[in-house]
């Protein structure tokens, strides 16, 4: 079932994707040509380039990536509680005890994971 | 089938919008009247100048991260309402391209996807600085992802609601700024990193990384890394005032004024409703000056610092913002 309101986005979607595309092929269409040994050298400064281009990088990125997994998903999962949150508070406690449990258990980690060092770039 | 015809001139506004926003410098007076027509001779440069493919580069993957970035900045603003309803003859239009009622989601979601352009970028380069850039830049805006997160739920709980034409129909009274204040620190804090400007700028940081992820681009798929950035600046200008000032409603005085000019009685329903597109515009091209403001001013600030402020700053105080909303709304103060 697509509405009107999808249909736009997917417009919009085909426009910027069409805009890309032509912006593109103008240019290599248009643009001068002539290419040489040292232009399509890797740059580095202007220094002839040593070593690997993919040189190994540090596994912190790897720690961050992870970490925003777990912080993503607990944001995930607090989205649905605070949409219904507003309408339900006459339902007594249940929903705030609840999620507070949620996060209590979050910021345990939260805390282990900062304790453990995860956080600091520079160790 | 109306709507849909409306969202076309409303496509090449927002356009304009993006590219309007490049001009803001002193720098070229020279072409046209103050400069105006400046952007026009830079997109003639950008299409006649040589653009060459690095032989080193995974070729597809570099020519498609450039429409990669692009498309997500240029679809993100779709459920942003920048208008209250116009009145034609007797058709009524909501001034919004797409009213999607996870308005919210639909945004975060997009402009995420952003991310992949600058990875993709950063990988089929085959450049030391390209590839370092795009991994700076991939590690900071998924950290601010969750300060930004942490700081919607906060929205999220006063409004109740994901649709973004309802949050700015509950903000009638009362600014959402006023409600949220610690969610809109985060979120403004958050947006510089996510669009990558200063004092955020490390994946591109001119004095240790060249270029960051576009060392190795060129030309026309240069400028579109460009357009992506300051689309991106847009969006969430327009964002961050949709959920804290108010979206299209007025600016308190500026009924006054719009009285005193004559401007909103003329056809009455047609000048307010142009009068809160106005009220909008106003405040999404100030949160867009705030961008390029804070860019001259601030200086970079190091990686660690980075890292440091995003995860052991911002999301203990989102997550505080999210208890203390939540406690404040059951006890009924909020």
């Amino acid at each position: 079932m697509l509405s009107i309101n999808h249909l736009a986005v997917i417009l919009m979607m085909v426009f910027a994707l069409l805009l890309g595309v032509i912006l593109i092929t103008i240019s290599a269409l248009l643009g001068r040509v002539k290419p040489d040994a040292k232009k399509l050298s890797v740059y580095e400064c202007g220094i002839p380039p040593s070593g690997e281009n993919r040189e190994r990088y540090s596994v912190k990125f790897y720690l961050i990536a992870i970490f925003f997994l777990i912080f993503d998903i607990e944001v995930v999962f607090l989205y649905p509680w605070a949409l219904i949150f507003k309408h339900n508070l006459h339902a007594g406690p249940f929903l705030l005890i609840e999620m507070f449990l949620f996060l209590g258990v979050l910021i345990v980690g939260y805390l282990y994971i900062w304790k453990k060092g995860g956080f600091n770039w520079t160790s | 089938m109306g709507m849909l015809l409306n969202a076309v001139p409303i496509l090449v506004w927002v356009e304009r919008r993006g590219s309007a926003l490049i001009q803001d410098r002193l720098g070229p007076n020279r072409v046209g009247p103050f400069g105006l027509l400046q952007p026009v001779a830079d997109v003639v440069k950008f299409i006649f100048k040589e653009d060459p493919i690095p032989p080193h580069a995974h070729k597809s993957l570099f020519l498609l991260a450039p429409i990669f970035a692009l498309v997500p900045a240029a679809i993100a603003f779709a459920a942003i309402p920048f208008g209250d309803t116009l009145e034609l003859g007797n058709r009524t239009i909501h001034l919004q391209i797409a009213d999607i009622h996870i308005g919210i989601l639909y945004i975060v979601a997009i402009g995420s996807l952003g991310v992949y352009g600058i990875l993709l970028a950063g990988w089929a380069s085959n450049n030391k600085y390209s590839i370092f850039g795009a991994l700076r830049s991939t590690a900071q805006v998924i950290s601010y992802e969750i300060a930004m997160g942490t700081a919607l739920i906060g929205v999220l709980l006063v409004y109740g609601t994901f649709s973004l034409k309802e949050i700015v129909y509950l903000q009638e009274h009362v600014w959402g700024i006023f409600l949220q204040p610690i969610a809109f620190i985060l979120f403004f804090i958050a947006s510089f990193a996510e669009c990558n400007r200063l004092p955020f700028d490390l994946p591109e940081g001119e004095a240790e990384l060249v270029g960051g992820f576009h060392t190795e681009y060129g030309s026309m798929k240069f400028a579109l890394f460009f357009m992506a950035e300051y689309l991106h600046m847009v969006t969430l200008s327009a964002f961050m005032v949709t959920l804290f000032f108010g979206g299209w409603q007025l600016i308190p005085g500026m009924l006054t004024v719009a009285d005193w000019v004559g401007i909103a009685t003329y056809p009455k329903s047609m000048g307010l409703a142009l009068l809160k597109v106005l009220a909008f515009i106003l405040k999404t091209s100030f949160f867009a000056l705030v961008f390029v403001w804070v860019r001259w001013t601030v200086p970079r600030i190091r990686y660690d610092q980075l890292m440091s402020l995003g995860w052991k700053v911002l999301i203990p105080l989102g997550l505080f913002n999210i208890l203390l909303t939540a406690i404040l709304l059951y006890i009924g103060w909020l």
